[in-house]
């Protein structure tokens, strides 16, 4: 009786032990800017504006009045920048009239007007222009400007005629008219 | 007397002995090989330009700029617990946020390739929660969302810039 033999065979295979299975990764890379501006708030502008009437400029006496500074105040705007410093500028023009001014008489009203910004560290900064000397005045703020309300303010100082005693030529003074009388020319720029 | 002869004729039939067929016989070889588990990614790499960052109204975070933004990877996985991650990092810019100002951008970022999704938010350090994607081929759609500034403040200028990366992971299994 024949026997079969089953011959089992296996191969002799080299059993590799696995490789690690390995971790992939892909990658998204984003970018962004956020552009350095300045803008006035609210409505994002880039211009603000304010007048201010003083009414009459003399006291009775027909001398310049003493209370101009007092009565211009404080004038008060929200400029906001998004860079990390800002550079400012102030220029002031003398407020005239048109009629001509003999001796002992003034058509012309020297001031000083000065720009504070807060800044977002803390603290303020400041800079003055003076009517008396031709151009504007700058500075850099040092620093972001504060990001708040009321973080940028314009005072006035030292309303004066050549001579105290100086009476004022009758006349409207100021009011950019002709353009540039009386005008005070603020601008932040971001940097 | 006559003989007869009688002679009994008789068929004669050859009876052949049968030869036994022979049982078919059978040898056995095994073969074996294996696959590992692996994951691939064929587009790997992408890049998302969100432009402007700031609202020009207020200067404050534009999330419109982020929110709904997407990239498509390409990969695959052989393992059927294959995983997936995602890892956000925020955007930032090098310029330092003093009060009222935020230099950073958190979002979340969610991965997914057909029905299966992974996620995770740049507010959280490390990976979200692994998901099993099992054995897949295709597109990997990453979008993003929920972007924030830490304070809504006014965005700092600068550059910015930050990642999501999408980890495969097979899970190795030996060989059977």
């Amino acid at each position: 009786m024949k026997k079969f033999a089953l011959i089992a065979m296996t191969a002799a295979a080299a059993i590799a032990s696995p490789a690690m299975a390995q971790t992939v990764s892909g990658e998204i890379v984003l970018t962004g800017t956020v552009g350095a501006k300045c803008f006035v708030d609210p409505g994002a502008g880039p211009t603000f504006s304010g007048s201010h009437n003083f009414g009459q400029l003399d006291q009775a006496n027909g001398t310049l009045r003493t209370d101009l500074a007092a009565s211009f105040g404080t004038k008060t705007f929200t400029v906001k920048c998004t860079s990390g410093n800002a550079a400012l500028s102030i220029a002031a023009t003398p407020m005239a009239t048109s009629g001509a001014a003999v001796a002992g008489y003034d058509n012309t009203i020297d001031y000083n007007a000065t720009l504070t910004v807060d800044l977002a560290g803390g603290g303020t900064e400041f800079v003055t222009d003076l009517t008396s000397s031709a151009g504007a005045t700058t500075k850099n703020a040092g620093g972001p400007l504060a990001n708040a309300a009321g973080n940028v303010r314009i005072t006035t100082t030292g309303y004066a005629t050549n001579n105290n005693t100086d009476l004022l030529v009758a006349g409207t003074y100021g009011n950019n008219t002709p353009a540039g009388n009386g005008v005070i020319t603020v601008t932040i720029s971001p940097i | 007397m006559m003989r007869k002869l009688m002679i009994l004729t008789a068929p004669i039939a050859l009876l052949a002995s049968p030869v036994l067929a022979q049982d078919a016989v059978s040898g056995i070889i095994d073969i074996r090989g294996v696959v590992s588990g692996r994951c691939m990614f064929t587009i790997p790499n992408k890049s998302i330009s969100l432009g402007e960052l700031s609202l020009t109204s207020n200067g404050k975070l534009d999330v419109s700029k982020v929110n709904g933004r997407n990239e498509t990877l390409e990969g695959w996985c052989n393992n059927t617990a294959a995983s997936m991650t995602v890892t956000t990092t925020q955007l930032t810019t090098a310029t330092s946020a003093p009060t009222g100002f935020d230099n950073r951008v958190d979002y979340k970022a969610t991965a997914l390739t057909g029905s299966i999704s992974a996620n995770d938010t740049s507010l959280s350090a490390g990976p979200g929660g692994a998901s099993t994607v099992g054995l897949f081929s295709g597109s990997i759609v990453v979008t993003l969302s929920s972007a924030s500034s830490p304070n809504n403040g006014l965005m700092v200028a600068g550059g910015y810039s930050g990642n999501v990366v999408v980890t495969l992971t097979p899970t190795v299994a030996p060989p059977s």
